[in-house]
C-alpha cells in the first residue's frame, strides 16, 4: 500500500501565492513579508466504497438491485449496500431513512448547534439586574424561575450523556448554578409572601378605618 | 478548564476543544454554541501567524486614552487624576494587546480552509498546537498501515521457516 503525500507547500496568508515549506517551521514569504509558523501532515486519501456487485446468491440492497447487501437498517430493517450505508451512534442506518422517517437520527447526527441549558440559567439570573427589563423579570418571576430549574436539569442530564457538554460544563458549574438560583428562588418567594402580606394588612388597615 | 483555548473576538468568543481525532470549534452565543468539528485524517497544513489587533487598539486609544487625554488638561485635581487613570488603564490595555497580539490559525482539510483568529496569550497556543500536532500525526498514522509491518511479517515467516528445519520436531 502507498505511503500518503507528504505536503510540502501551502498558500500564503497575505498574498494568496504558492510557498514551499521550508526545513524549520518558521515560513517567510518573499513577495508580502509575511511570517508565521506552518506545520504539515500527511492526509489521508478519502475511499469511496461504491458496494460490490451483488451475484445470483447474494442479497441484494433494496434500494440498489444490483449491488450486494452488506448490512441491514437499524430503522428500517432492510438489507442495504455500502453506498447507502451510514454510521451514526454504532448502528448503521440506510441514507433514504436518514432523509425521511430517522430525519430526527439524522439532524442528531449532524448538529451545528449545541443548546447551553446552562448559559440559559445563567442569562435568567443576569436579567434581574439590568434595569427595566429587571421590573418585568420581577413580576414574572414564578415563570422564569420554574423554567430556570428545568434547564438546569437539562443541563445535568446533558452533562452526563453528551461528551462535549460533559468538557464545557462541569458538576462544580452545575453546584454552583443551583446554588445560585436557590438563592434567587428563595429571595423572590420571599419577597412575594412578604409583599402579600403587607398589602393584606394594609387592605384590613383600610377596612377596620373604614 | 475544559476548554483547550479560549480565543476572544470582537464579534463573540469561540472557545477550542480538542478531542481524540477532531477538533470542537465553538462560537458562543447567549444560550446555545455553534459546533464545527474538524477531523485529523485528512489535515494538510496548519499555519499560524500573529499580527498587532489595530483595530481594537484604535478602539481603546479613541474611548480610554483620548478623554483621559483630555482630563489632563483640566485645571481641576479630580479630573487630572481620572485622566491620569485612563491614561494608565489605557496603557495597560494596549501592553497586553501588544503582548498577546491577534492569533490566526488556518487548518486545510481537503481543500477546505478552515480559520480561527482571536486575541490570547502565544504560549496558550503554542501550548494547544503542540497538543494538536501531536494528535493528527497519531490519527493519520493510525490510519495509514505503514510498510514496515510488511516486513516485520515477512521476518517472522523467514525465521519460523528456518527454525523448522533447524530444529526437529520431539514427539
Amino acid at each position: 500500500m502507498s505511503d500518503p503525500p507528504t505536503i510540502t507547500g501551502f498558500r500564503c496568508p497575505g498574498c494568496k501565492i504558492g510557498l514551499e515549506v521550508g526545513d524549520s517551521e518558521r515560513t517567510r514569504c518573499p513577495n508580502c513579508a509575511w511570517r508565521g509558523t506552518v506545520m504539515t501532515f500527511h492526509p489521508i486519501d478519502l475511499k469511496i466504497d461504491g458496494g460490490q456487485a451483488a451475484l445470483s446468491d447474494d442479497a441484494a440492497c433494496v434500494h440498489h438491485p444490483s449491488k450486494r447487501a452488506e448490512a441491514i437498517c437499524a430503522g428500517t430493517g432492510d438489507y442495504i449496500c455500502a453506498l447507502c450505508s451510514i454510521d451514526h451512534g454504532g448502528q448503521v442506518f440506510s441514507a433514504e431513512y436518514l432523509n425521511t422517517a430517522g430525519a430526527n437520527t439524522a439532524g442528531k447526527a449532524f448538529d451545528r448547534t449545541l443548546d447551553r441549558p446552562d448559559r440559559t440559567v445563567r442569562f435568567y439570573i443576569i436579567l434581574c439586574f439590568i434595569p427595566y427589563i429587571n421590573v418585568i423579570w420581577y413580576v414574572g418571576w414564578p415563570v422564569w424561575v420554574s423554567l430556570g430549574w428545568m434547564k438546569l436539569l437539562k443541563a445535568r442530564r446533558l452533562s452526563k450523556s453528551d461528551p462535549l457538554m460533559a468538557r464545557l460544563v462541569g458538576p462544580t458549574q452545575i453546584v454552583l448554578l443551583a446554588i445560585l438560583l436557590g438563592v434567587v428562588s428563595l429571595l423572590f418567594l420571599v419577597g412575594s409572601i412578604y409583599l402579600m402580606l403587607f398589602l393584606f394588612d394594609a387592605w384590613s388597615e383600610g377596612f377596620a378605618s373604614d | 478548564m475544559a476548554v483547550d483555548l479560549k480565543l476572544r473576538n470582537s464579534f463573540g468568543n469561540v472557545s477550542i476543544i480538542l478531542m481524540d481525532d477532531h477538533l470542537v470549534e465553538l462560537e458562543h452565543s447567549y444560550t446555545s454554541d455553534r459546533v464545527r468539528r474538524i477531523r485529523y485524517d485528512r489535515v494538510e497544513s496548519v499555519v499560524r501567524w500573529r499580527v498587532l489587533p489595530l483595530g481594537r487598539m484604535a478602539i481603546v486609544g479613541l474611548l480610554v486614552a483620548v478623554p483621559g487625554l483630555l482630563m489632563m488638561f483640566s485645571s481641576e485635581q479630580v479630573f487630572v487624576t481620572m485622566g491620569t487613570a485612563f491614561l494608565t488603564i489605557a496603557a495597560c490595555i494596549e501592553a497586553i494587546y501588544i503582548y498577546a497580539g491577534k492569533t490566526h490559525i488556518s487548518i486545510m482539510r481537503a481543500g477546505r480552509e478552515f480559520k480561527l483568529a482571536g486575541v490570547v496569550r502565544p504560549h496558550k497556543v503554542d501550548r494547544l498546537l503542540n497538543r494538536m500536532e501531536a494528535d493528527i500525526r497519531r490519527t493519520q498514522e493510525e490510519a495509514t498501515p505503514s510498510t514496515s509491518d510488511e516486513s516485520i511479517e515477512l521476518e517472522s515467516t523467514s525465521e519460523s521457516t528456518e527454525s523448522d528445519t533447524a530444529s526437529p520436531h520431539i514427539s
